[in-house]
């Protein structure tokens, strides 16, 4: 793949550890994992089940802090963030693409889409609808903008995940299994979309999956056995 | 900023949709809700307006002013202790019109007094013996006739009523003995003795057969002594409705209309008015309820004496009338005729009553037991605990526009100052040098107690009774009301009098009109700042709490409604919670998502806040458009007072209340403050939905 010289590190954990309460006793998810990410990398996240993908995408994310170590994102370390710090630097830095597409309901494509811009604020109606209607644009669902999320396809709802995701022009992208619920060709087409999109902004991508052929479109695979980088 | 507003509005709308069970549950508690505050509060208003213009209107005033020392609070519509409240006494009324008069906001000030006095009505029989003792005193042989033949009516249903009795098998002995008593009363030959020896009969008729007769009845009065002129001006609803006012100047009385009707009416008359009332007006079953079912049947009890009450004159002429009407046979007399004209359902109801009013009413002797032009001797305690009597004529009836059907306005009778200072027992000095010019000019004379008996049986009403210990109600039982002996001196004897002596007396109470309703607490503050000033020791009161029981009631009213709609809306308020948080869990994965995404907890907790608003105002739109609607259709039709205690509170038979925007406002301010209060819990836990749970898998 012509993966592009890192320019800089965009994430960066060493020495991470997470445990999480199970009953009277704990599991350690990760047991010390040192990583650095650089911009515009196209990174995924390999490993079996159980082997601590989510629990690094979530840290990654801030959705989440560690029990050990320190974990840099955009910068800013998250575990001195407060609550609000950290739903700043999510709603300003980075970008989510889930599983289960996590669409809000009762908004159309087109709200879901513009839904985090509203959340920034600081835009005039006619540059936040000018951005929506070009991430969808670019997301090949034009056609679909007023469609509600149970009117569409798993691969349309995903894509309107992405055009969400990437709408605020976010530094970072997370995406935890974004094909596990699609099937390959859909799933595949994703990938190209996200690929895409990575290639022509400089969007840093972070992606898990179970799936080889998925791993295979990767410009870096990640490793991960038992909570611990095995490569990458 | 706008747009986050737009979305967030949206978004609570398409959910307020979406979760159609919770905004089914949620909306409808908070309709009825609003529904209910606007309902309560508006009819509690309502009522409240009607009793205030009942109140202040007829009586009261705004305010009412009394003597600082009094023992018992004021209460003009009746206390606790009925009539015997000590409610001090202000002895010069002009001295304290004047501050009065220099306060703001004082448009005018009424002197008053309150009493409660017994009128004796007097029994037929009574009534009979007296009138043939006054014609036999003038040697009157037209009017002797006349009596005898009316007293020999009497005895002869009197004898009926025994023989009837006879039969159903009573104390036999007792009735043989009456029996003979009535039948001598009932031989020419007993009459032609009485003309040949009158004083020794007429006391054998007192002594033996008046005891046998029904006794006469007392009536409670309630009296209001006030300067009439000025009363009638300031309380501008005031009308006579019969007679005429009482002339400057003069003594006089004046009956309200609902004592009239209802105190001095004959009582059958009366009962069945009720009755009638009941079902024509408050809408209620004879033949369901119980307890009409009992009026009816004690109504029938009276039958025998009503008959009796019936003009001898007329009495075939009823007799006969009824039983066509009634379809009797020949055989069935009066008294069996007026029983199946009593015996009352809800179908025949109607054309009875009118039946009454058309046939027997017009030929009774005492339709009412007072008429315009008598005079009357009312009997009170005064304040020394002696027992005064004064004499006072019946000028007219009088009513207040508009709250005819009140039993509040017009529930005292009003007499003038004068008068009402004399049974009091208060005389200035003025008024003991003109009491003794009057006894002087008409012979009267202070009697001892010992002597009443026979002052009164001497025919003589005008005399200032002074009891020597605690008078009580029975020792004048039997004495005589009104105008039988024709003894028209005790109006002669009294002068007019000024209006300075009205006004430069005692009063006990002062009401007090203001030009501005509004201001009652002010007025009421300066009031109370000036008796301290001028060292007059004034109690100052506003009309509720004057009104006593009444206004109280109306207070604790309104305090069981909103004791009511708190423990409705603490329910409206824990159900809303509940389902609610519900709803908040199923909806922790969007939350999280909009956490993730990068939502701010504050922007979790207005979005369940505007999400409640939102159906808080819809719903609270609904429920208060319907309630407005119940009320405006109540208005029209009325509520029927049922009860009798709803007679008061709604100042007449039918409360027609209204609604206005402050109903509506008030409302939706508390479904607004119930709104948000039952959504800060669970938007609370919204709040603490962690961003990870987006992360989690879920299909
Ligand atoms: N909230 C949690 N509470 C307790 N244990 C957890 C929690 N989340 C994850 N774990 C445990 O931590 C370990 C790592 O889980 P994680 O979900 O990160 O694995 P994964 O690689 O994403 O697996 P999969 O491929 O199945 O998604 C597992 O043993 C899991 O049971
Ligand atoms: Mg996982």
């Amino acid at each position: 793949m012509e993966d592009s010289v890192p320019m800089s590190a965009i994430v960066t954990l060493s020495d991470v550890k997470k445990d999480y309460p199970l009953g009277k006793l704990t599991v350690r998810a990760l047991k010390g994992i040192d990583l650095t990410i650089s911009t515009g990398e196209f990174t995924t996240i390999a490993g079996p089940s159980g082997s601590g993908k989510t629990t690094l995408l979530n840290l990654v994310g801030c959705v989440d802090v560690a029990t050990e170590g320190v974990v840099t994102v955009a910068g800013q370390e998250t575990g001195k963030l407060s609550d609000r710090e950290l739903t700043k630097l999510r709603l300003h830095k980075l970008g989510f693409i889930f599983q289960s597409f996590n669409l809000i309901p009762v908004l159309d494509m087109f709200q879901n889409v513009e839904f985090p811009l509203l959340l920034q604020g600081g835009m005039t109606k006619a540059e936040r609808h000018k951005r929506v209607r070009d991430i969808v644009d670019r997301v090949g669902l034009t056609d679909q903008l007023r469609q509600r999320p149970n009117e569409l396809s798993g691969g349309q709802r995903q894509r309107v995940a992405i055009a969400r995701a990437l709408v605020t022009k976010p530094q970072i992208v997370l995406a935890d299994e974004p094909t596990a619920n699609l099937d390959s060709a859909t799933g595949s087409s994703i990938i190209d979309l996200m690929k895409e999109m990575n290639e022509q902004d400089q969007t840093t991508f972070i992606f898990s999956t179970h799936d080889p052929h998925v791993m295979e479109r990767a410009g870096r695979i990640v490793k991960l056995v038992d909570g611990l980088v095995v490569a990458g | 900023m706008i747009g986050t507003f737009r979305v967030l509005v949206l978004m609570s709308l398409r959910n307020i949709f979406s979760h159609k069970v919770k905004t089914l549950i949620v909306g409808a508690i908070m309709a009825f809700g609003t529904f209910l505050l606007v309902l309560g509060t508006s009819i509690l208003d309502s009522i409240e307006a009607s009793m205030a213009q009942s109140i202040v209107s007829s009586l009261a005033g705004h305010l009412q002013v009394y003597d600082g020392r009094a023992k018992d609070p004021l209460a003009l519509f009746g206390g606790l202790s009925f009539g015997s409240e000590d409610i001090g006494e202000i002895p010069d009324y002009s001295k304290v019109r004047a501050e009065l008069a220099a306060i703001p906001n004082v448009r005018a000030t009424v002197p008053m007094g309150l009493n409660v006095s017994v009128v004796n009505a007097t029994g037929d029989m009574d009534r009979e013996l007296e009138l043939l003792r006054a014609a036999v005193g003038r040697g009157d042989k037209v009017a002797m006739a006349q009596s005898e033949l009316r007293i020999r009516h009497i005895v002869g249903l009197l004898k009926a009523e025994t023989e009837r009795n006879a039969v159903i098998g009573r104390d036999k002995a007792d009735l043989d003995e009456k029996s003979a008593l009535l039948d001598r009363a009932l031989t020419d030959a007993f009459w032609a003795q009485l003309r040949a020896e009158p004083t020794l009969n007429l006391q054998w008729l007192d002594t033996k057969i008046a005891p046998l007769a029904p006794e006469g009845r007392i009536l409670y009065m309630r009296l209001l002594g006030t300067d009439l002129p000025l009363f009638a001006r300031t309380f501008d609803r005031f009308e006579i409705s019969e007679g005429t006012m009482v002339p400057e100047g003069e003594r006089g009385i004046l009956l309200s209309r609902s004592f009239f009707e209802k105190q001095a009416k004959d009582k059958a008359a009366r009962d069945l008015d009720k009755i009638h009332e009941s079902v024509v007006v408050k809408g209620r079953s004879i033949d369901k309820e119980k307890a009409l079912q009992d009026e009816v049947a004690r109504l029938k009890r009276q039958a025998t004496s009503l008959a009796g009450r019936v003009r001898p004159e007329s009495y075939a002429e009823v007799e006969s009338a009824l039983r066509t009407r009634l379809g009797a046979e020949d055989s069935v007399q009066l008294p069996a005729l007026v029983e199946q004209l009593f015996t009352l359902n809800d179908a025949n109801l109607r054309a009875q009553h009118d039946l009454f009013y058309e046939v027997v009413a017009p030929q009774m002797e005492q339709l009412y037991a007072v008429a315009i032009g008598d005079v009357l001797t009312l009997r009170a305690v005064s304040k020394t605990g002696y027992f005064n009597a004064v004499n006072v004529k019946i000028h007219g009836i009088y009513s207040f526009k508009g709250l005819e059907k009140s039993d509040l306005a017009g529930a005292v009778n009003v007499l003038d100052l004068i008068t009402f200072r004399e049974l009091y027992g208060q005389f200035t000095e003025a008024q003991q040098k003109e009491m003794a010019a009057i006894r002087e000019d008409v012979g009267l004379e202070v009697v001892k107690k010992e002597n009443v008996e026979d002052a009164l049986f001497g025919g003589d009403d005008s005399l200032i009774v002074a009891d020597t210990d605690e008078g009580g109600f029975d020792e004048f039982e039997g004495n005589t009301l009104g105008d039988t002996g024709g003894d028209k001196k005790a109006q002669v004897a009294f002068p007019p009098f000024t209006q300075a002596q009205v006004d430069e007396g005692l009063v006990l109470n002062i009401a007090v009109l203001l030009d501005d309703d509004t201001k009652i607490g002010e007025t009421q503050a300066a009031i109370a700042a000036m008796s301290e000033d001028k060292g007059l020791n004034l109690n100052v009161v506003d009309w509720r709490t004057a009104a006593g029981i009444v206004g109280q009631f109306m207070i604790v009213t309104r305090a069981v409604l909103w004791i009511a709609i708190f423990i409705i809306f603490l329910v409206a308020l824990v159900i809303i919670n509940n389902s609610m948080v519900m709803a908040t869990m199923e909806r922790t994965g969007e939350v999280g998502t909009m956490r993730a995404i990068g939502a701010q907890r504050r922007f979790v907790l207005t979005m369940f806040l505007v999400e409640t608003l939102v159906l808080g105002a819809v719903a609270g739109t609904l429920g208060a458009l319907a309630g407005v609607g119940l009320v405006t259709f109540l208005g029209s039709v009325g509520i029927p007072a049922v009860e009798d205690v709803l007679v008061l509170l709604f100042a007449g038979p039918r409360l027609y209340p209204t609604v206005g925007p402050s109903h509506v406002l008030l409302a939706l301010v508390v479904i607004f403050f119930v709104s948000v209060v039952s959504t800060l819990y669970p938007a609370w836990i919204a709040t603490r939905i962690q961003p990870v749970v987006a992360m989690q898998r879920r299909d």
